[in-house]
């Protein structure tokens, strides 16, 4: 899994490419912890490379709403695979996370 | 009418049939099916000793034809055999290779054996090759004839040894029809066959064979709908397993993972359904090697052709129970591995568990 950084006016996104699976979800918790010592008003998670995700990488997004969402920031998921979406689907997810 | 008692035949150190007990009725028509090389054309062979069983016993009306006191070739005039290569004479016109055992063996004088062979030209509907030379027909009208003139010698049973296999395709139909009708007139009938539609409508008892043995004997219903045993499921269902081993908790997700992949790409499953097999793998493997004190897991993959479906097995011991009931942080692993199947079965099993997965269709 490579994860790349963008900013664009006061978002700042994460680009994931690869896999997020019970062994590169350590490293994504990482990344993302990483970037939240940024400013920033919306944390974007661009998954338009990420082919899997299994329910360590969803426990992980979870885990990030609950901290950026304390923080009174917004964050957002984009550009998902419809396999993707679909483990956001089935878990219920894509109904309290903001996915574009 | 046929009953053989732990019929067995070696070919030098290698056991083809492994002591076979089966009883033939009068009046049944038994298709027997199952893989190559497992014995179904030798335990037709040994049926009318063309074949000589190493051992057990072979009994034809409660005679027993391994006896040394039994006149066998009286014996086997009441089998007709049918084989895959026609054995006409190909120097004789058709309606020699009608008579000629008519006559040398069953004694019927010349005009009589050819009425008999006429009549039975007419059922097989080749009447106007009677006087043509084995050579000039077809592989079909070639394969009536050797019907025919099996027929000619009054048979109380017909074996047949893959009737259809040596033939072109459009000719199959036409030695089935003439099987399909000697069917329906009731005659007693074993058939060795890879025509699975074909052994399914004319029969009314299939044997699956597999290991040297009769695995399953039963009900074309049962043998095609719903078979019992393992092995005849496979075959009938047509299934490619992928098997993988995990014995220790630093298992290799990646490689294992490329392995599904090719399984699946080989049998062109759609990337929704590859996507779904992976994670469910992997959710079951994030729930199962933290509980398991000591991993023991085989993974079973079994795609079926037929259905067009994927099972998954997980056999495992290192953790009493049903994974899915372990104690877990949350239930998010599992929740995926429910909503991905079509049903979920546990099975114990003496000092293992077996968690069986149907997935739901892409």
């Amino acid at each position: 899994m490579n994860i790349t950084k963008t900013t664009k006016d006061y978002d700042f996104v994460l680009h994931i490419e690869g896999r997020i699976d019970i062994f590169t979800s350590k490293s994504l918790a990482e990344e993302i912890n990483a970037a939240t010592e940024n400013k920033f008003s919306t944390l974007i998670i661009d998954f338009s490379k990420v082919d899997y995700i299994s329910s360590t990488g969803l426990r992980v997004i979870i885990d990030t709403k609950k901290k950026i969402n304390a923080a009174g920031l917004k964050f957002e998921l984009t550009n998902m695979s419809a396999g993707v979406k679909s483990v956001f689907d089935m878990t219920g997810f894509s109904g309290i996370l903001k996915i574009t | 009418m046929i009953r053989a008692e732990k019929l067995e035949k070696k070919f030098g150190d290698v056991t083809v049939l492994k002591e076979i007990n089966v009883e033939i009725n009068k009046g049944e028509i038994i298709s027997i099916i199952g893989p190559s090389g497992t014995g179904k054309s030798t335990f037709l062979r040994c049926l009318n000793l063309l074949e000589k069983p190493t051992g057990g016993k072979i009994y034809i009306d409660e005679q027993d034809i391994l006896d040394k006191q039994t006149n066998v070739p009286k014996l086997r005039q009441k089998m007709g055999m049918v084989f895959q290569s026609f054995n006409l004479f190909s120097h004789l016109t058709v309606l020699e290779n009608l008579t000629i055992g008519q006559i040398k063996l069953l004694k019927r004088g010349r005009e009589e054996a050819e009425a008999k062979a006429k009549e039975l030209l007419k059922m097989v509907g080749l009447s106007e090759k009677a006087y043509s030379f084995a050579d000039e027909l077809s592989g079909g009208q070639k394969q009536r004839v050797a019907i025919a003139r099996c027929l000619s010698m009054d048979p109380e049973i017909i074996l047949f040894d893959e009737p259809t296999s040596a033939l072109d395709p459009t000719m199959v139909s036409e030695v089935l029809a003439v099987i399909r009708r000697l069917a329906k007139e009731g005659m007693t009938m074993a058939i060795v066959t890879h025509e699975m539609d074909f052994a399914r409508d004319v029969s009314n008892r299939v044997f699956y064979m597999d290991e040297g043995l009769i695995y399953e004997d039963g009900p074309p219903e049962q043998i095609f709908i719903n078979p019992q045993k393992e092995k005849t499921k496979a075959f009938i269902h047509r299934i490619r397993s992928f098997n993988y081993h995990i014995g220790k908790p630093d298992y290799d997700l990646y490689a294992m993972n490329a392995e599904i992949e090719r399984f699946c790409e080989k049998h062109v499953l759609p990337k929704n359904m590859i996507y779904n097999i992976l994670l469910i793998t992997e959710e079951f493997l994030s729930v199962y090697m933290p509980a398991a004190s000591k991993p023991d897991l085989n993974i079973v993959i079994s795609y079926s052709e037929k259905q067009d479906s994927v099972e998954i097995a997980f056999d495992y011991s290192g953790y009493e129970g049903n994974i899915l009931d372990a104690p877990v942080e949350d239930d998010l692993g599992i929740t995926i591995i429910k909503n991905l199947s079509a049903s979920v079965e546990y099975r114990p099993e003496a000092a293992r568990s077996r968690l069986l997965m149907s997935l739901i269709k892409s």
